[in-house]
C-alpha cells in the first residue's frame, strides 16, 4: 500500500477490498467505502480541478455535497461521461476513471492560469459589459473562444447507455437526513405506526455519528438505526439525496442505485417522486468557511472536513494542520488529528480569550493557541505550504504581523456553522437571521414541515434528538453522552490583510469565482438588493447553489451596505439541491417512450404502402403517398387531380367525435353552435361553428343527428379534447339545467372520407343499403354495412366533391378500408394524405380552424356572416362578437389572393403591404394563411387575413417573400373552384 | 367478400416487444374489443345498471364491483365504466336522465398480472399504491397515457387505455416489468 496519508487503523473503508482507479491518466490505489476525494488525499493529492474564471489550482474544502471546488468528468466511454462530479460525492470503484476539468495541458500546468494574472481586467461582471459588441463577434469570438475558456466539464456527444427509473412513493412522514434529528424523528413516527421515507445521502445511516469514535453516540446510532430497519413501515432510502422540495409537499429525491459499482447494464439512478403528509428535515448544518486572502490554495479545508476524512477514511488530510478558527468546533478537530498523529503548527483563533471545554481539551493536549490572532495569507504554488499570520483589535483592525509566516501542509478553518436551510427555503419557508449562530434559521414554513436539529440551528446532539423525536410525533431517548458545551463565536466577515493588489483574492464563492473584492464592486456598482448582487456578481449561482457561500456573501454585502444582515435578507435556493442527471429526469421518456405516437386503425396500412407521415399534436396522419421517384409536390400535385376526376381515399380517423345525448341535447347545441339546431331532424346533418366567450372561432366540425335526444359532434383533430372540456365545461358550470351527457368517441371509430365523382360507384357495391342521392343526398346519414361491418355513412365534404365519410368500429377499420381499395381498382381510386386535403378545401375556400383562424378571427371576418343566426336565443360568443371592435370596419378579412404569375406560390405566413418596397417601418395590411400550386386551378391559389379585404377585391397588392422580391397579386374571393358548389351534390 | 377480420391496435408491435415474461411470473395480456360502455347518469340510474347487469352498485367513488367477468366502475360523481356487459340489455332497463354509450372499441386495456405489479404501477403511476386494493377503480396516468386502473386483486390490475395508446402503455409495461426484474427478454445489447 502506498498511501502515506492513510491511517493504520479505523476507518469505515473496508481494508480487505483494495481496489484501483484513475485519475488523470494516474493509476491509485483505494479501498471500498472511499471516496475519489479521500482515496486521492489519502495519496497526499490535494490539487483536483482550476477554478471556473481564473483556472486558479483548486482542491476539496469539504467532504461531503457542499463541495464547489473538487469537480471532476466521470468517463467510462460509450456515452457514460459525467462532467462537474464532486469528487466528495464519488464512491470508488474497481476501474474507475476520473479526470479533472477546466484545464490544458494539464491540471499542474494550465494556460489558462493566464486569467488570474489578467484578473483586474476582468472583474465582475466584465462579461455583461464586454461581450456586447460588435455583433459579428457574438458566434465567431465570443462563443467559441471566450466562453470555452471559462468552464467547467464537457457535456457527453452519446447518447447515454444507462438505465433510470422513475418511482412514486407516498408516506405519512418523510423524513430528509438520519443524523440524531433525523433518526429519532422517523423511529418516533415508525414507532406510532406512520409510513415513514427516511431517506439519507450517505451509504450509512447516522450523519455526524455514522463514523463517530464516541462509543456512547456509536451505541445509539446502532440501536436506533436497528430499530429502525425492523420496523414493517419504515422504509429507508441511502445514496439518495432529496434535490428538490415542492408545493404540496411533493419532493424529488435522487438515488444512487449503482454509481458506486463498475457501469453495468442495470439500473443506474432512481428518481423517486415522493408525496409525503409531512416532510421533518433533519439535514445538519454546513461549516462556514473564512474568507481570507489566499483562502482556496489547495489544502485550505473547512475543518469538519478534515474530521470526516479522519474518522470515515481513516485518512490525515495533513500531517502539519494549522487551524483557523473563529469558534470552538474546530478544537475538538484539532485534537482529535493531534491524537491520531498529526503534528498540529497551532490553532489560530479570532476571539481574545477562548476557554471553553472543547479548547481547554486542545489546550491540554499541547496544542498551541494563538489568540486575536488571523491568518493575512497564504502561500504555495499547487498547495499551501506556509500561512501569514496577524493580530486583530477587539474592533476587529488588523495590528500588525504576529511572528514570521509559519509552515503548514494544510489550513483547516471554520467559521461557524449554517444550518442547511436549502430544501426549507425551496419548500417556500421563511428564514430568520440568528446572530449566535451569524446564520441563518428556519422561521415558519408554507407546508406540512418541520425542520429539526443543526437545520434548525440546533447543534448540541441531545436537544437535536429530542426535537428530532417531537417532529416526528413522538419521543425518544437521548444518547447516554454529555456534550461540551462550545462558546459562542466572533463572526468576521472578511478577515482583514495587509497584502493588496489584484492578487490578494478572498474568495467567498469558490465555484464561481467570487472574491470579497467583487461584492465590493457590486455594491459600489449600485447594487443594493441582495438579489441584484447576486446576478451581477453570480455569487450563489453555482451548482453548489451558494451552500458554503451564500451566508458569506449576504454577510459582507451587509457590512459594505452599513444595513443589520436581516435588513439584506436571502436569496431563494433553487432545486436540485445537488445536480441531477439529465438521465434520471427523464426516466423512461426516452426513445420510443419518449412521447405517446397515437396511430389510426389505418395506420398500418399506409405505412406498408409507402405513406409519408406528419405529426398533428401526438397523432401520425398520413400526409401524401408518393409513388417510386415522385417527390412530395409531384405526389400531391397527382393526388388532388385524382380526387375531382376520379375518386380518392383519406384515413380522417382522428377528427374528433363527441356522443351529445339527452332530452336537451338540442337546446344545449343551439346554445353552443353559433347556428340553429331546432330544426335538424334525424338522419341529416349540419356544419356548425362554435365561438369563444370573447366571440372569436374556437372550433368547427358537422354534427349528425342520430335520434331527437341523441347527436353525433365532429370536431378538429386538435381541437377534440378542448372542445369536449369546454362542453363539460359549460354544461356542469352554466347550464347545469339541461339535461344532457357527453362521451368521446373519437377512437371508437375508424373514419374514412371517400370523394370524388366516382365515390359512389366504388361504394356501392360494398354497401347492402342504398346509398343513391335519393337515398342520402349531400348532409344526410344512415347506419349501413359496409363490406360486412356495420357502421355508419355521413355525407359530409371537405373537398367540394361528392363525399362519403364511413365510419366503422376502430378495430375493422383496415378491413373496410381494404374493401375500399380493393374495390377501388377498377375505379383508379387514389389513397392521398393531409397536404392534399389542405389543397383541396382551399380550392373551395374552406377555412382550417388554427390556420385561417388565430384567436382573433370572428365569423364575419372569415365571411360566413350565414352561420350566425340573427333569430335564436343566446349561444356562446354571441355577446362578446357584439363589441364595437369586433363589428368595426376595416378589420381583417378573409380573401384569396391571385398571383400575377400563376406559377409562384406565396409563402404561407407572408405579410401583404400596398407597394413593392415600402418604406421601413411597412404597413402590414395582412397575411397570407393557405398557399398551394393548385392543379384543379391550373395555377397557385392562397387564402389570406388583409384588412378591409372584401372591399378590396379587384385590387393589386404585395407580398414580399423570403427569398427574392416582393410578388404582385390580385385579390380575389376566397373560393376559387366550383363557386356554385354544385359538385357537391348529386 | 372477406369475412370481417378485427385488427389489433398492437399489429405494429416488432415480435421481440411480444412479452416472454410469463414465467419470470408476470401474465401480460391485450383485451380488445371487449363489450365496454360508459354509463352517465345518477345513482338511481346507476343503480338500475347494476340490477341489470347482475353486479353489486359500486355506489362509492373509486369503487369496482366484480362478478364472472362483468364489472362496474365509478368513476366520478354521474360516471360509471360497465366492463363485459351486454349493453343493449342494461339500455332496456334505464329510465330518466343518463347516456349509456358503447366504447369497446377506443378503450381496450392491459391485464397485468403477477407479484411485481405492484413495482410495476409505482413506476409511472402517481396515485398511492396503498389505496390500490382490490376493488378500487380509478382514472389516472401510466407515465403518459391517461388511463382507467382497475384493480381486480392484489396482483392483478386492468388499465384501460383509449386505443391509441395502447402500444405506448404496453412498451411502457414492459420496461417497468425489467425494472421490476422480470425477465422480459430484453437486453441493452
Amino acid at each position: 500500500m502506498n498511501q502515506p496519508y492513510r491511517l493504520a487503523g479505523g476507518g469505515a473503508i473496508d481494508r480487505t477490498r483494495p481496489l484501483q482507479f484513475t485519475f488523470d491518466d494516474r493509476v491509485y490505489d483505494a479501498f471500498a467505502g472511499d471516496t475519489l476525494a479521500s482515496a486521492l488525499l489519502a495519496h497526499g493529492v490535494h490539487l483536483m480541478g482550476r477554478s471556473f474564471k481564473y483556472h486558479r489550482p483548486r482542491g476539496p474544502i469539504a467532504a461531503g455535497a457542499e463541495e464547489p471546488n473538487a469537480l471532476v468528468q466521470i468517463e467510462h466511454g460509450g456515452g457514460r461521461t459525467d462532467p462537474n462530479t464532486r469528487a466528495t460525492a464519488v464512491e470508488v470503484f474497481q476501474g474507475l476513471y476520473a479526470h479533472s476539468q477546466n484545464r490544458w495541458p494539464s491540471l499542474k500546468s494550465d494556460v489558462g492560469v493566464i486569467n488570474d494574472f489578467v484578473s483586474p481586467l476582468i472583474p465582475a461582471a466584465f462579461y455583461y459589459k464586454t461581450f456586447m459588441w460588435p455583433r459579428s463577434f457574438w458566434d465567431k469570438l465570443y462563443e467559441p473562444a471566450i466562453r470555452r475558456a471559462a468552464g467547467l466539464g464537457e457535456a457527453p456527444h452519446q447518447p447515454d447507455p444507462d438505465r433510470y427509473q422513475h418511482r412514486h412513493a407516498h408516506c405519512d412522514v418523510l423524513v430528509v437526513g438520519a443524523g440524531p434529528a433525523g433518526l429519532a424523528a422517523a423511529l418516533a413516527a415508525g414507532r406510532a405506526g406512520r409510513r415513514v421515507l427516511l431517506i439519507d445521502e450517505n451509504p450509512t445511516l447516522g450523519g455526524t455519528l455514522a463514523h463517530t469514535s464516541t462509543e456512547a453516540l456509536a451505541d445509539w446510532r446502532d440501536r436506533l438505526t436497528e430499530e429502525l430497519v425492523g420496523l414493517p413501515d419504515v422504509t429507508i432510502l441511502t445514496r439518495t439525496t432529496v434535490t428538490g422540495y415542492y408545493d404540496h409537499n411533493y419532493l424529488l429525491a435522487l438515488e444512487r442505485v449503482s454509481d458506486h459499482l463498475p457501469p453495468a447494464s442495470s439500473v443506474r439512478q432512481r428518481l423517486w417522486r415522493i408525496r409525503a403528509g409531512r416532510v421533518v428535515l433533519a439535514t445538519g448544518a454546513i461549516e462556514r468557511p473564512l474568507v481570507f486572502v489566499g483562502n482556496d490554495r489547495p489544502g485550505v479545508m473547512l475543518a469538519s472536513a478534515a474530521r470526516t476524512y479522519l474518522e470515515r477514511f481513516a485518512v490525515l488530510v495533513g500531517r502539519r494542520p494549522l487551524f483557523f478558527t473563529n469558534n470552538d468546533s474546530a478544537y475538538a478537530v484539532a485534537s482529535a488529528m493531534k491524537a491520531a498523529g498529526a503534528e498540529v503548527v497551532a490553532v489560530v483563533d479570532v476571539r481574545s480569550d477562548p476557554k471553553g471545554p472543547l479548547v481547554q481539551a486542545a489546550r491540554d493536549a499541547g496544542i498551541i493557541v494563538r489568540t486575536n490572532a488571523v491568518v493575512v495569507g497564504t502561500e504555495g504554488r499547487h498547495r499551501i505550504h506556509q500561512a501569514a499570520l496577524g493580530t486583530l483589535d477587539d474592533q476587529g483592525v488588523l495590528t500588525g504581523h504576529l511572528g514570521t509566516p509559519v509552515g503548514c501542509d494544510v489550513l483547516l478553518m471554520s467559521g461557524g456553522w449554517n444550518p442547511n436551510v436549502s430544501l426549507h427555503s425551496q419548500g417556500r419557508g421563511k428564514l430568520r437571521y440568528d446572530d449566535g449562530l451569524a446564520a441563518f434559521v428556519p422561521d415558519g414554513g408554507q407546508q406540512q414541515s418541520a425542520s429539526a436539529g443543526a437545520c434548525n440551528g440546533v447543534m448540541n446532539t441531545a436537544r437535536a434528538v429530542a426535537e428530532g423525536a417531537a417532529a416526528g410525533g413522538g419521543a425518544v431517548d437521548a444518547p447516554a453522552f454529555e456534550e461540551p458545551e462550545e462558546e459562542s463565536l466572533r463572526p468576521v466577515q472578511v478577515v482583514p490583510s495587509d497584502r493588496s493588489g489584484a492578487r490578494a483574492k478572498a474568495f467567498v464563492d469558490f465555484q464561481n469565482d467570487v472574491t470579497a473584492k467583487d461584492l465590493g464592486i457590486a455594491v459600489r456598482e449600485g447594487m443594493i438588493s441582495i438579489e441584484h448582487v447576486k446576478r451581477f456578481t453570480t455569487t450563489g449561482m453555482a451548482t453548489d447553489q451558494g451552500k458554503t457561500s451564500s451566508v458569506n456573501a449576504i454577510a459582507i454585502v451587509a457590512e459594505q451596505l452599513g444595513t443589520p444582515i436581516p435588513a439584506v435578507g436571502t436569496t431563494t435556493y433553487r432545486p436540485p439541491y445537488v445536480p441531477l442527471t439529465f438521465g434520471a429526469a427523464a426516466g423512461h421518456s426516452r426513445g420510443r417512450l419518449f412521447d405517446v405516437v397515437r396511430r389510426t386503425p389505418m395506420h398500418g396500412w399506409a405505412a406498408e404502402h409507402g405513406a409519408v407521415f406528419e405529426d398533428v399534436g401526438n397523432w401520425k396522419r398520413a400526409w401524401y403517398f408518393p409513388r417510386s421517384g415522385e417527390d412530395m409536390h409531384a405526389a400531391v400535385q397527382r393526388e388532388c387531380k385524382a380526387v375531382r376526376e376520379g375518386c380518392g381515399l383519406m384515413d380522417a380517423s382522428t377528427l374528433g367525435k363527441i356522443d351529445v345525448r339527452g332530452k336537451d341535447a338540442r337546446a344545449f347545441l343551439n346554445r353552443v353552435y353559433t347556428n340553429a339546431w331546432s330544426k335538424l331532424e334525424p338522419g341529416r346533418c349540419r356544419y356548425g361553428l362554435m365561438l369563444r366567450d370573447d366571440g372569436f372561432v374556437f372550433d368547427d366540425g358537422v354534427t349528425a343527428c342520430l335520434a331527437d335526444d341523441h347527436f353525433h359532434m365532429t370536431t378538429t383533430t386538435g381541437g377534440a379534447p378542448r372542445v369536449l372540456a369546454w362542453l363539460e365545461d359549460l354544461s356542469q358550470t352554466e347550464w347545469p339545467d339541461l339535461e344532457v351527457y357527453f362521451t368521446s368517441v373519437t377512437e371508437q371509430w375508424a373514419t374514412m372520407a371517400l370523394s370524388g365523382p366516382d365515390a359512389r360507384d366504388l361504394l356501392q357495391p360494398l354497401v347492402e343499403e342504398d346509398i343513391s342521392a335519393a337515398a342520402l343526398p349531400h348532409l344526410a346519414w344512415m347506419e349501413a354495412t359496409i363490406a360486412g361491418v356495420a357502421g355508419r355513412i355521413f355525407r359530409i365534404s371537405f373537398t367540394g366533391e361528392r363525399a362519403f365519410e364511413i365510419n366503422v368500429p376502430a378495430g375493422y377499420g383496415r378491413h373496410v378500408w381494404q374493401a375500399l381499395v380493393d374495390a377501388g381498382e377498377a375505379h383508379g381510386l387514389c389513397l392521398y394524405g393531409t397536404e392534399t386535403m389542405h389543397v383541396l378545401r382551399a380550392e373551395k375556400g374552406y377555412i382550417i380552424v388554427g390556420q385561417e383562424t388565430d384567436g382573433t378571427v370572428t365569423p364575419y371576418d372569415l365571411g360566413m356572416d350565414w352561420i350566425v343566426s340573427t333569430k335564436k336565443g343566446d349561444f356562446a360568443g354571441k355577446r362578446g362578437l357584439l363589441r364595437p371592435d369586433l363589428q368595426a370596419e376595416g378589420r381583417k378579412q378573409l380573401v384569396g389572393l391571385a398571383t400575377l404569375d400563376p406559377d409562384v406560390v406565396l409563402d404561407e405566413g407572408a405579410q401583404i403591404t400596398a407597394e413593392a418596397e415600402p418604406r421601413i417601418p411597412a404597413r402590414m395590411l395582412g397575411h397570407v394563411t393557405s398557399s398551394y400550386m393548385s392543379p384543379n386551378c391550373g395555377r397557385s391559389i392562397a387564402l389570406a387575413l388583409l384588412a378591409g379585404g372584401r372591399e378590396r377585391i379587384g385590387s393589386h397588392l404585395f407580398v414580399p417573400q423570403l427569398d427574392g422580391p416582393a410578388v404582385e397579386v390580385e385579390v380575389v374571393a376566397p373560393v376559387f373552384f366550383d363557386p356554385k358548389g354544385e359538385r357537391l351534390n348529386g | 367478400m372477406a369475412e370481417p377480420v378485427r385488427a389489433s391496435a398492437l399489429e405494429g408491435l416488432a415480435a421481440e416487444d411480444r412479452p416472454r415474461a410469463e414465467d419470470a411470473g408476470l401474465r401480460m395480456r391485450a383485451l380488445e374489443g371487449a363489450a365496454k360502455s360508459t354509463l352517465r347518469g345518477g345513482e338511481a340510474i346507476g343503480r338500475a345498471a347494476a340490477q341489470a347487469a347482475g353486479l353489486p352498485f359500486a355506489g362509492a367513488m373509486t369503487q369496482a364491483t366484480f362478478a364472472d367477468g362483468r364489472a362496474m366502475l365509478r368513476l366520478g360523481p354521474d360516471e360509471w365504466l360497465l366492463t363485459g356487459i351486454d349493453a343493449g340489455k342494461v339500455a332496456a332497463a334505464l329510465e330518466g336522465h343518463h347516456a349509456l354509450v358503447e366504447i369497446g372499441e377506443r378503450l381496450p386495456a392491459i391485464d397485468i398480472e403477477g407479484p411485481a405489479v405492484r413495482d410495476v404501477l409505482a413506476g409511472a403511476c402517481p396515485l398511492d399504491s396503498a389505496r390500490v386494493v382490490p376493488g378500487f377503480a380509478s382514472r389516472t396516468l401510466m407515465g403518459k397515457a391517461p388511463i382507467v386502473l382497475e384493480c381486480r386483486a392484489d396482483d392483478r390490475m386492468i388499465f384501460h387505455v383509449n386505443r391509441s395508446f395502447l402500444d405506448y402503455l404496453w412498451l411502457l409495461l414492459l420496461e417497468l416489468a425489467r425494472d421490476a426484474g422480470v425477465d422480459t427478454g430484453h437486453t441493452d445489447a
